[in-house]
């Protein structure tokens, strides 16, 4: 044989090594309401509610994951990569995961991206430097990344978002919401809620909601800018209050200073028939209040 | 006869220390502790953490009703968010132990602040009317809150090598980003050490730290 051609083969039997993927597909039973754990590393994680009482994985594991390990016990379903040990954290898996509507779903990477859609059971999500994304209309949810962005197209019920740096961004949100971040910056866009429970450290705050009849919002920042937007006829009673920053308000009254000797602004004021509460702090982030 | 791992035995502390182990694995984990100094040494820890949880105060009320809810804010927001390890609870249920010590310990901070605006309750143009009664308690209490922290921070450098050099920096970079607006705190709070805005941003921020190194001491291993 040609040296050339034996190189040739070589190459080519070197990249098929190294590329070598193998599919996955298996399907298991769990009840309507059930639970679907899944853990994964790397790679990707897309969970889709469907009507079947069933669980289907699909997806590829690369050469670096040793096995898919899909266990089931009474109405839990549980799905771990599991990698070989010396490519341990640079196998990747993805997965694509029909679970039924209502089923609960727990979902835990490091990096891998984690996507959940048209799932009303409880949804619990957590990775490290994956982006996570959420759609349909949920009850129940719990996101939290670190550095990875965290996107709520929608959402109802209960929510609580938290990043440590990345973005959250959430948008056609009602009930009751808690978000958290420190570095990252938050953007909320439309929605009535019953409550809002916001801090961030740093990152900036672009919040355009609605509260509900006796809703209650609250907004703390430490540095970062606040930028609130209600709607032209809320009703709510108003205390903002800021150490360093400034407020500046284009409906309603102006703030004022708090102490002749110290810097603290306060701007306290009603709108309509003060239904709600609104309050937001800030040590030395701007705050700005806008109407829509 | 099975080797038992480090990481078995951390993820049963709690449960050896409760005795809930069946009597064979007990055995086993403590046959590893013997071994084990690092193991040991987490034993130890996460002892004197429950001890130190279980001797605070239960309840530190403020005086007066100077801040409606402030305490019970503090108090009632989940300290730890995140369940990674999620097949191991008596993990989560043992930061759960450090977490519920550090937000009393936030809580109690806020509280003698709070305690110290109302013995002081008439305002005059002297801001700094030295109430000597919130410093002490305050510095006793923030003692605790630097160890609680402290410890914290030395789980954190122990598994420094087992996460990444980027998730590494994103913890670091925003805990510096908490400590310098702790530090404009305080420089404020130097200033007008009764204003009860900064006290409230101060525990809010000492929460925040917390939160975030007990966030990062239980992320998953990356590398």
């Amino acid at each position: 044989m040609k040296k050339s051609t034996a190189f040739l083969l070589l190459a080519l039997a070197l990249t098929g090594f190294a590329s070598a993927e193998r599919a996955v597909e298996r399907t298991v039973p769990l009840p309507a309401h059930g639970r679907v754990e899944i853990n994964n590393v790397a790679g990707t994680v897309a969970v889709v509610g469907w009507s079947k009482p069933e669980v289907a994985v699909s997806g590829t594991l690369d050469d670096n994951v040793k096995d898919l390990d899909i266990s089931t016990s009474g109405d839990r379903v549980t799905i771990e990569v599991e990698l070989n040990r010396k490519a341990r954290y640079s196998a990747e898996a993805h997965l694509t995961v029909k679970v039924p509507t209502s089923a609960g779903v727990d979902v835990e990477t490091v990096s891998a991206d984690i996507s959940v859609d048209d799932v009303t059971g409880d949804i619990d999500l957590e990775s490290v430097s994956g982006n996570i994304e959420v759609s349909g209309e949920t009850r129940s949810l719990s996101a939290t990344s670190v550095s990875g962005d965290v996107r709520v197209a929608s959402a109802t019920g209960r929510t609580e978002l938290e990043s440590v740096s990345g973005k959250v961004v959430v948008a056609r949100v009602t009930g009751r919401l808690e978000v958290s971040a420190v570095s990252g910056d938050i953007e909320l866009d439309s929605g009535t809620l019953e409550s809002l429970d916001l801090e961030t450290v740093s990152g900036s705050v672009r919040c355009r909601v609605a509260p509900s009849a006796g809703g209650r919002f609250s907004i703390e920042s430490m540095s970062g800018k606040v930028e609130l937007v209600v709607p032209a006829d809320v009703s709510a009673d108003f205390k903002i209050e800021t150490y360093s920053g400034s407020i500046s308000n284009s409906f309603g009254p102006s703030p004022r200073r708090t102490d002749e000797y110290g810097p603290g602004r306060e701007l306290r004021f009603t709108a309509g028939s003060g239904d709600a509460r609104i309050a937001v702090e800030s040590f030395s982030g701007n705050v700005q209040l806008d109407t829509d | 006869m099975t080797t038992i791992t480090c990481d078995h035995v951390m993820d049963r502390l709690d449960e050896l220390l409760d005795g809930e182990l069946d009597a064979d694995e007990a055995t086993a984990v403590n046959d590893h502790l013997e071994m084990c100094a690092e193991c040991h040494r987490e034993l130890e820890a996460v002892r004197n953490l429950t001890a130190e949880a279980a001797s605070l105060p239960r309840s530190i009320e403020p005086d007066n009703d100077l801040w409606p809810g402030i305490a019970g804010r503090i108090e009632a927001r989940r300290v730890v968010r995140g369940r990674f390890g999620w097949r191991s609870p008596h993990l989560a249920r043992r930061i759960v132990t450090t977490a519920a010590a550090a937000a009393v310990l936030v809580a109690a901070v806020t509280a003698a602040y709070l305690a110290g605006l109302h013995r002081s309750s008439t305002r005059t143009a002297d801001s700094n009317l030295g109430p000597t009664t919130v410093v002490a308690a305050h510095l006793e209490l923030d003692a605790d809150l630097v160890r609680v922290r402290d410890d914290l921070m030395a789980r954190l450098e122990q598994r420094r090598n087992q996460l990444s050099p980027a998730t590494w920096s994103v913890v670091m970079d925003n805990l510096d980003v908490i400590d310098q607006a702790i530090a404009r705190i305080a420089v404020a709070l130097d200033e007008h050490p009764n204003d009860r805005q900064l006290n409230h941003h101060l525990a809010v921020a000492y929460r925040q730290q917390i939160d975030l190194l007990q966030r990062a001491t239980r992320l998953p291993a990356e590398i």
